[in-house]
Parts: structure tokens; sequence; C-alpha cells
């Protein structure tokens, strides 16, 4: 087979990996799956009138990951030509290139050695380069994992009840309610000091960190294409880039995302002490849920009332899982979720809590 | 109850846990009609009003045989109950599930043919018990007509309400009782149509 036909197919490959991407990027989608134009375009033009936290977090998240696409896209693109034109320079090169000592061009010995040696140098330069801009993205993922990891109020920060704070119910200390309970704040901390270590140096040290990155950029554009082909500049877009782009990415996915997962965890915590009040010492006794009727459905009865539904309002994002979860977890903040969650008319959900609790009080000691 | 320390022999627990069982569906069936018997065990420790709820709950439940034991046991557990219209039975309920049990006894008493003396009797009881439950409550004489009346749209394949249907077909003074005001008392024992309109049930 001529090395020439390869060529060809190598190149029709490549044409038809250009062509899927640019498919997916310009053919037009159905409207219940947009293609990727139509997402990039929709992120750069928020719709406000429907504005969704969610979908706003989402828009966030893709315009970023497309962007690290179409940076990903550009750097393969330049490391494939790069290493064709790295395999070009080691057969031309004379004396010291591969065909040294060859009586003839390294083609005309074998075609299939000389194909193989330029597939080896495609997946070499474009390895290394994702490999190189790999790392400079996890470096920066730490550092904006470090920067975005979200901080809770502390009792200090908390604003006073009379500038429309948290007031306690009546018997409960202030102090007390505060520290009821208290999330694990070790990497919120380590956080803290990173951040502002991580500040005061890069500010000191900025011109010394980019020297570094220069210094890095040349030596590994030395080590895979000899400095040539432009590869110092590109290599050292090309670690900006990742660490930007890993920044970013980290930064945005702690605050937008994994915020919320904390957030959700502490749900728990988010019922006041005054609500947690209300639902022990709740009003209603018999007809928390409608009587057991002789036949058909059950019997409404008393409603309760606003304070009670208030009250009970503030369990509703808590799940029963995020309520067991919790260390330390009380019989009586079971029965005062399950309690708000029947008050909500959520039966089903107030039947699972009743049932915990019930079980774990009948449930015999160990030893 | 201890509102920091909820017991599992509270009888306001059980009782609130039966009913929430019980509104959760067909998944917590069982265990609503087990956690009412554990709160029947303990309703002797309970204020009046929640013993009167557990009784309640747990003749209904023998009532419709979700639970064994039927209007005998049904009976039994109202045998107790006094007629102070300002103590004993606020809202009517357990004179209404007495009645009601009253009823099932006597459809099956004259099936097995009682003498017309002690079926008359046990007529006067019923109609002594709804005439007690009325006074408390007068809504319960619309809410709870289908006991009395047929009304095949109200009763599921697998549940019958027609505990009176037979006194009602035999007795005028019962239909007098229990008709609405604007109805013929004396009317042959055709089922006239059921308000659809819901009240606030009681029973």
């Amino acid at each position: 087979m001529s090395v020439w036909l390869v060529l060809v197919l190598l190149g029709i490959l490549l044409a038809l990996a250009l062509g899927v991407i640019l498919g997916r990027l310009w053919v037009p989608g159905g409207p219940a799956q947009p293609n990727l134009f139509a997402r990039i375009w929709a992120a750069l033009t928020p719709d406000f009138d429907q504005f969704l936290t969610d979908r706003v977090t989402a828009q966030t998240i893709r315009l970023l990951v497309t962007a690290m696409l179409v940076f990903g896209s550009f750097t393969v693109a330049w490391a494939l030509a790069a290493g064709v034109m790295r395999t070009a320079w080691l057969v031309a090169i004379k004396p010291d290139g591969v065909t040294a000592g060859l009586k003839e061009p390294l083609w005309q010995q074998s075609q299939w050695l000389f194909a193989g040696f330029l597939a080896w140098q495609m997946v070499r330069a474009v390895g290394g380069v994702l490999l190189i801009c790999c790392a400079a993205g996890l470096a920066g993922a730490v550092i904006g994992f470090i920067f975005g990891i979200p901080r809770p109020i502390s009792a200090s920060e908390a604003p006073p009840a009379a500038a429309g704070g948290a007031v306690p119910p009546p018997g409960i200390d202030h102090r007390q309610a505060i520290e009821a309970w208290k999330l694990s704040t070790n990497l919120t901390n380590i956080s803290d000091w990173l951040t502002t270590a991580i500040t005061g140096v890069g500010l000191v040290e900025a011109k010394n960190i980019l020297g570094g990155l220069a210094a890095v950029a040349f030596a590994a554009a030395d080590w895979l294409f000899g400095s040539r082909h432009g590869s110092p500049a590109v290599l050292g877009a090309v670690i900006i880039g990742g660490a930007v782009f890993g920044f970013l990415f980290a930064y945005l996915y702690a605050e937008l995302v994994i915020s919320r997962l904390i957030a959700a965890v502490s749900q728990i915590l988010r019922a006041t002490p005054a609500a947690r009040l209300t639902m022990r010492n709740l009003r209603l006794t018999q007809s928390l849920a409608p009587r057991i009727p002789r036949t058909g459905p059950p019997e409404t009865t008393e409603r309760p009332t606003t304070v009670e539904i208030q009250a009970a309002l503030q369990y509703q994002p808590i799940q029963f899982e995020d309520l067991i979860a919790q260390s330390g977890v009380t019989p009586a903040e079971v029965l005062s979720w399950a309690r708000a969650k029947a008050i909500l008319n959520d039966y089903r959900a107030a039947a699972r809590g009743y049932a915990y609790l019930l079980g774990t009080m009948l449930a015999p000691r160990q030893p | 109850m201890n509102p920091t320390t909820p017991d599992a022999a509270d009888p306001r627990l059980l009782l609130e846990a039966s009913r929430v069982f019980n509104a959760a569906g067909p998944d917590y069936r069982a265990l609503a009609e087990i956690i009412n018997g554990s709160a029947l065990e303990a309703r002797d420790k309970a204020d009046p009003d929640v013993r009167r709820a557990i009784l309640g709950d747990a003749v209904a439940l023998r009532l419709s045989g979700r639970v064994p034991g039927g209007y005998q046991q049904a009976l039994d557990l109202l045998k107790d109950i006094g007629d102070d219209p300002k103590k004993d039975d606020p809202d009517g309920r357990l004179h209404l599930l007495r009645a009601l049990a009253r009823g099932q006894m006597y459809r099956e008493e004259r099936k097995a043919g009682k003498s017309a003396d002690s079926l008359a009797a046990l007529r006067v009881e019923i109609r002594k018990d709804l005439a007690f439950a009325f006074t408390q409550n007068n809504e319960l004489r619309y809410d709870n007509r289908r006991f009395w009346q047929a009304a095949p749209a109200a009763a599921t394949a697998t549940e019958t309400a027609d505990d009176l249907r037979q006194v009602w077909e035999e007795d005028a003074e019962f239909r007098a009782l229990v008709a609405l005001s604007d109805e013929t008392t004396t009317a042959a024992p055709v089922a006239p149509p059921i308000p659809t309109a819901p009240r606030d049930p009681a029973a």
C-alpha cells in the first residue's frame, strides 16, 4: 500500500472527525435537543423572563464547557499538525535526523515504517500537549476549588435581631440557638488560609510566576517539539488557558453546585428553633391527620393555623434521608419533621418519619 | 407528652401515628391498624379527648372489617360511653359509631330470626344513639346518609356502608329521625339521591 494512500486515509479520518464536530456545532437540532450552536447562543442570551437559578447555573457551566471544548479542539488540531510537521522535519534533517545512515529516504525503505512513525509522532504530540493542558487545568482547578468553597456565616457575623436577624424563641438563649448545630468547617478554614496565602504570595511573586510559566512552556516545547513549529508560544497558551479554564470550572462548580449540596445537607439545620418549638408543642393532637373512618376516604377535621403551616414549611425542603443522616438527630427532631410533613398533607413522607421514630424507640437496646 | 422526648407508649403519639399511617395509603394500612391497637392498649393514660379519638378509630376499624372482632368488639369498646352531652361525646362520633355497630347487629339478628321484641328494642337503642349524635352535631345527619340509604356511587366495590339500611327500611320512626328538613318522613323506602356537597364530616 502506498504511503500516500495511508496519508489520504488519515486525511479522510481527520475530515470526518472535523465534520462530526462541525455538525454538532452548526447543524440545527430539534427543540428537545438543541445543537451546540443553539446552546451557545442560548447561554449568551439568557431569557430573563424565565429567570430560574437552576437554568442560569446550567447555562453558565455549559458556556464554560463549550469554551473548554473549543479550546481543546484547537489545541488538538494544532498538536496533530505539529506532529506531522515534526515528522517531516525529522525525516528531512541532515545529518542527525532519523534518516541518518540510510541509503534511501525513509518512505522508500518501508512505507509502513514511515506511516507508523508518522502516526506515532502525531499521537505523541497530541498526548503530550493534552497532558500539559490537563495538568495546568488540574492545578487551576485546585486553586479554583479552594477559592470557591462556600463559607457559612459565623455566629459573630450573623445580623442581630434588631437588624432583621433570626430571633430565638423564648427560653432559648441566642448563643445556644446558634451553637445547637455546627457544620464541619475544617475545609472552609483551610480554604480561608490558602486563599489568603495564594493571593498574598501571588501578588508578591507575580513576576516570578510569569517567569516560571515561561520556563515551563519553553522546557515542554523543547522536549516535545525541539522548540519548533511555534511550540513555545502555543504551549505557553495551552498552560495558561488550561489553568484558567480549570480555575473557572472548579470555582464555578464549587460556588454553584457544591455550595448547594452543602446547603442541602444543612437544610435540617435551617428550621429555626422557633419552628422546631412550634412543631414540638403542636396544638393539633387528633386532627394532625384525618380520622380513620368507618368507610370511604379519611375524614378531614381541624385545620392547622398559619403559624403552624409556616413552621411546617421550613421542613418542606428537608428530605428524610438528609434528616436521619445527621449525626445526633433526636427523636424529637424526627417527630417535628414528621408532623410538619403531615401538616403539609405529605402523609407518605410523614409515615416514614413516624415509622422510623417508633422503630427506633421500640427497638431493643443493645447491651 | 414531654415535647423534647417522645415516648413510644404515649397514646397521643400513637394516635397521631396511626392516623398518619392510615392517610398514607394502602402500603401503611396494616401499620395503622397495629399502631391503633397499641394506642387502644395505652388509652387509659390519655386525656379524655385523645381517649375518645382512639376509641372512635378502633371502633371504625372493627366495623369496617379491617380489624377482626366486628360489631361485637365494637360494642364492647363502646359499652362505657356516657350520655352527658357536655363531657361524654362532644362531637357525637362515638354514638354514631355505636348506632352503626347496632345496625350491623340488627342485620345479623334479623337474619338469625330473633324475636320481634328483641329487634324492636335494638331499634330503640339505635334511635337513641342517633338522636344523641344529631343533638351534638346536626351535620352528621347529612354526612352519614350513606349508612342508611343506598348509594352505590358512594361505596367502593370492597366496602359496604349500609349498616343501618335494614333499620331505615323497616322503621318509620328511624326514617323520621334521619330525615332531612325537606324530606317526607313517611316516604316509602326508596333511596332518594344523597346530597353530594361535602360538609364537615365528623363520624
